[in-house]
């Protein structure tokens, strides 16, 4: 499955990774982080799995790592992935 | 009384308790840290875009663990934030506070605004980081607008820093945090004993404020209590035609920084300390103290005696509240600890003084074999323990009453040097002391009678030009306990 629209989560603060989503064919993901060399698969591994539990087998991520964790990768794939299929809504802090 | 006071009395009782700083405390949860990190970077950005030439400093702390705030951990922030400020102010940095979030869960945050240049915001947020072990803790953000207008920040490296390092091994910081090398219990012990250490010297610096605050109200409160036989007051002050209550308030004010110092001196206090090294340590605070006094007064001896005698009390409340409750018994066995031997070598060393060069105290030993107010402070002010302190607290009715009473009391049970140096004979004490019983026996200030005896009372020292500049120390020194043990009574310590 593919995605309806482009999505962005996550910041660009130290220990968190900024993950964007726009269509693509097959998974690929461009990954830009100061720990590539160390755990840059693991980043994109982690990437991976959860976007097919979420059915999407088609997209093009741009992903900013700033040495976030797993557990980070994870929460920020699940936020862009849930915002790329519309099933939620950007947050608005003016409001909150 | 807030969470860590309660924590700093327990130590009061020798047992060393561990800092709980993470026993309270909602448990945070990744997606709620996530969700409050988006929202900072919303705050960011929106105080960039409002303020696009300025740099923006967001500040809050690395806590591992899921506990991110309590109490402790906002007291913490908030304390050394003031701290950050005063640097930025030393820094000729021009900001303000923006925003802040201090009961967050997700731990407590603030922004500031800051006029200047990234790279220079950046050097004072990393030197305060780095500035003491529990500052580390401590992660300020700098922001800015960059060219392309987009937000960016600024780290370490680009300003020629060392990236941050690790709270429990020397690795960087990045490294261990990707690997989880260390235990969140491990970090959770040393971020404890880093808050522990900061929080001990917040209590030191609160009770230096009181102190001070105490000891300048005592010293400006004695002024302004009226009437006063022999002193100046706002109403009367013939016996001291070169002085009046403005001299009194501006020779009152210089003495801050010397009062302060003695504050820390005696807070400083160790078991192993040898109590005659602090008065040495405070005796030269004093010398400069009685410049700056004669530099506010262009000349003239206002509060000499206190200087001396405020100093060494405020030093010996400083020993005993560090670690204990307020205690008489405990102050005033430092005080004699403080001048233990002290008659002795100062007196020992006046004959063959030139007689000009000695004050009207190191005269009247040398002529009566009166000590005066050296040997009224070596043996623990035992007037002022003895009658000032304990009349001061249990005379009821205004401020003015209580220090009236407290200082014909204390007139009453003391050798004033002053009065025997302008009377020129020791026999003015038993006069002096008459006067002083007559007022009493007609009901005090209570009564128009008694009122009327101290009113005519302070026309004769005028017009015989005698004075109890001594016991005014005392009724200062009195005052000052009196003060000091009902604001910590209060719970008003800062």
């Amino acid at each position: 499955m593919g995605i309806k629209e482009t999505a962005l989560a996550g910041t660009l603060e130290s220990s968190d990774i900024q993950i964007t989503l726009s269509e693509g064919t097959g998974i690929n993901i461009d990954l830009d982080s100061s720990v590539e060399a160390l755990y840059g698969d693991q980043i994109k591994k982690v990437i991976t799995d959860t976007l097919n539990k979420y059915g999407i087998t088609d997209a093009k991520v741009k992903a900013v790592d700033k040495g976030a964790l797993d557990c980070v990768v994870k929460a920020r794939t699940m936020a862009v992935a849930q915002r790329a299929l519309g099933t939620t809504d950007e947050p608005n802090w003016e409001v909150l | 009384m807030n969470g860590f006071c309660s924590f700093l009395i327990n130590r009061e009782f020798g047992c060393e308790v561990m800092l709980k700083l993470f026993d309270s405390g909602l448990t945070q949860d990744i997606p709620a840290v996530l969700e409050n990190r988006d929202k900072r970077v919303f705050v960011q950005n929106k105080l960039l875009s409002q303020y696009p030439s300025e740099i923006v400093i967001g500040a809050k702390l690395n806590t591992p663990g899921p506990i991110k705030n309590n109490s402790i951990i906002k007291n913490f922030f908030v304390n050394q934030l003031e701290v950050f400020e005063d640097i930025m102010l030393e820094e000729g940095l021009v900001f303000f506070k923006n925003t802040e979030w201090l009961d967050a869960a997700t731990g407590p945050e603030r922004f500031y605004v800051v006029e200047g240049n990234a790279e220079k915001v950046k050097q004072v947020t990393t030197d305060f980081e780095e500035s003491k072990s529990y500052r580390r803790l401590f992660d300020l953000d700098v922001l800015f607008l960059n060219d392309e207008e987009s937000v960016q920040s600024i780290s370490r490296t680009e300003i020629g820093y060392p990236q941050r390092k690790c709270l429990i091994c020397g690795r960087t910081a990045k490294e261990c945090g990707r690997s989880r090398r260390h235990s969140v219990e491990e970090l959770q012990s040393k971020v404890s004993e880093l808050v522990e250490d900061s929080m001990l010297l917040t209590d030191k610096k609160k009770k230096v404020h009181l102190l001070v605050t105490n000891a300048l109200r005592a010293i400006t409160y004695e002024v302004t209590a009226w009437p006063k036989p022999g002193l100046v007051d706002p109403v009367e002050w013939g016996a001291h035609s070169d002085m009046d209550i403005f001299m009194f308030l501006d020779s009152s004010l210089s003495l801050q920084n010397y009062l302060r110092k003695c504050a820390w001196a005696g807070l400083n206090y160790q078991t192993d300390t040898d109590y005659r090294d602090i008065f040495r340590e405070i005796r030269e605070f004093g010398k400069i103290a009685e410049k700056d006094m004669f530099a506010a007064t262009n000349g003239v001896n206002t509060h000499k005696g206190a200087v001396f005698s405020l100093g060494v009390m405020v030093t010996a409340v400083g020993v005993n509240i560090k670690d204990s409750n307020f205690n008489e018994n405990i102050i005033q066995d430092a005080v004699k600890k403080m001048l233990r031997g002290l008659i002795e070598t100062d007196y020992s060393q006046l004959n063959g003084t030139e007689n000009k060069k000695l004050t009207a105290g190191e005269k009247q030993y040398l002529k009566y074999g009166v000590t005066g107010i050296r040997g009224e402070a070596a043996s623990g002010y035992p007037a002022v323990f003895k009658y000032g302190l304990p009349i001061f607290l249990r005379t009821k009715g205004s401020m003015n009453q209580r220090l009236i009473t407290t200082l014909m009391n204390l007139a009453l049970h003391t050798e004033d040097s002053t009065l025997i140096k302008r009377a020129g004979t020791v026999d003015i004490i038993d006069w002096k002391n008459e006067q002083i019983k007559t007022f009493f026996d007609q009901g005090g200030l209570d009564t128009d009678n008694g009122r009327k005896i101290l009113n005519d009372l302070q026309s004769e020292f005028s017009k015989k030009h005698l004075s109890l500049g001594g016991t005014a120390d005392l009724l200062i020194v009195t005052a000052f306990l009196g003060l000091t043990k009902e604001a910590l009574a209060n719970g008003n310590n800062n």
